[in-house]
């Protein structure tokens, strides 16, 4: 990669903030969360239901998320945390004054389960040289979060496809991509 | 479309109605599946939030998205969206449709007080080596003329009324 400063390059392949999550697992945040899309999918709303169809009470894949997002305070944590650390720090390392996530995708391995605590770990896999795109000049990144469980199983994968850049200045450049 | 629902004893419990069951064998690659109303308060967009622990701004303060974010009013969450995509399959499958995978792009934020539309089609099936039954499906969010958002997912269906995706474990589930 042209140019990439030694602290980026060095942050390739190595992941970064194991978080273990503050609270564990919780019916109550499943059972609000369907209640506001209305989602009466019996395996959330009943025990009974939830053992016959998955054989323990489980979260929708679409919460995976849900479950490392820290507290806004806490007593034990001196400086403030985001779920995508990684994404900002790059965005900092980079000096660039702006930064999206233009898609991600999910997959969703072990079910989430009632009462399990998770962990994640954030991971920089790829960032491209600079180009231009119609938002400014800068790097495309993508970063993977990847989910355990207490047992150390692998419940879900995120990977984020990220740009950050500095709004364009005229007649730069001329390599142009997505977005 | 007629969709061809099966029950399986095992699917009833209690007092409760039966679950519908949608197999494999009765998905056929172009069907359009039953599209979905939302439509959206202040209230749902903060309730979706503080449910997925997601506490930024973007998501509850008028103030500070009108004014400093450059929004007309606060937006949905990407939780949120899953959410409803997840919802919008399963009404669809019955409850033993299982998520394998979910891909995202989100074109438009989509605020409170508005109306949309999701629409999904199947464009694809096939049985992995597992023996495990999946289908592609694309669906979008229809905002207005618009389309805010776009996903692609990987969903399972069990392929008899005695098969169940989300009893596989380890290496028999392959997302």
């Amino acid at each position: 990669m042209k140019n990439l400063p030694s602290q980026v390059q060095a942050l390739i392949n190595q992941p970064q903030y194991d978080n273990i999550a503050d609270n564990i697992v919780s019916s109550s945040n499943i059972r609000a969360l369907c209640a506001t899309v209305k989602n009466a999918n019996p395996a959330y709303w009943s025990i009974d239901a939830a053992n016959q169809i998955a054989g323990a009470e489980i979260a929708p894949a679409a919460m995976l998320s849900t479950w490392t997002r820290p507290e806004r305070w806490s007593p034990d944590r001196q400086t403030e945390f985001n779920s995508l650390q990684l994404h900002y720090d790059l965005k900092h390392l980079l000096d660039y004054p702006s930064a999206i996530i233009s898609s991600f995708e999910s997959v969703f391995h072990a079910p989430v389960k009632v009462g399990d605590r998770l962990r994640s770990h954030q991971t920089l896999r790829s960032i491209s040289d600079e180009k231009t795109t119609r938002l400014g000049r800068g790097r495309f990144w993508q970063i993977e979060v990847q989910y355990l469980n207490q047992l150390n199983e692998l419940v879900g994968e995120e990977l984020f496809n990220c740009y950050g850049y500095c709004k364009p200045t005229p007649s730069r450049d001329s390599e142009t991509s997505a977005p | 479309m007629l969709w061809v629902l099966q029950t399986h004893p095992l699917t009833r419990f209690g007092n409760q109605r039966a679950m519908k069951t949608l197999l494999y064998e009765n998905v056929h690659i172009g069907d359009d599946i039953a599209s979905l109303e939302v439509n959206i308060s202040c209230t749902d967009i903060v309730s979706g939030a503080l449910a997925s622990r997601d506490y930024s701004p973007l998501h509850h303060d008028f103030h500070y998205v009108s004014e400093q974010a450059g929004h007309q009013d606060i937006f949905l969450n990407t939780p949120h969206q899953a959410a409803l995509f997840e919802r919008f399959l399963s009404d669809w499958s019955g409850p033993r449709g299982r998520l394998g995978r979910m891909g995202f792009t989100m074109k438009n934020s989509i605020y409170a007080n508005s109306a949309f539309i999701i629409n999904g089609q199947v464009e694809g099936k096939s049985i992995d080596s597992t023996g495990c039954g999946w289908v592609n499906v694309n669906l979008q969010i229809h905002a207005g003329e618009s389309i805010a958002t776009e996903c692609v997912l990987r969903y399972a269906l069990p392929k008899t009324i005695y098969d169940n995706p989300w009893r596989r474990r380890g290496k028999e589930w392959q997302p």
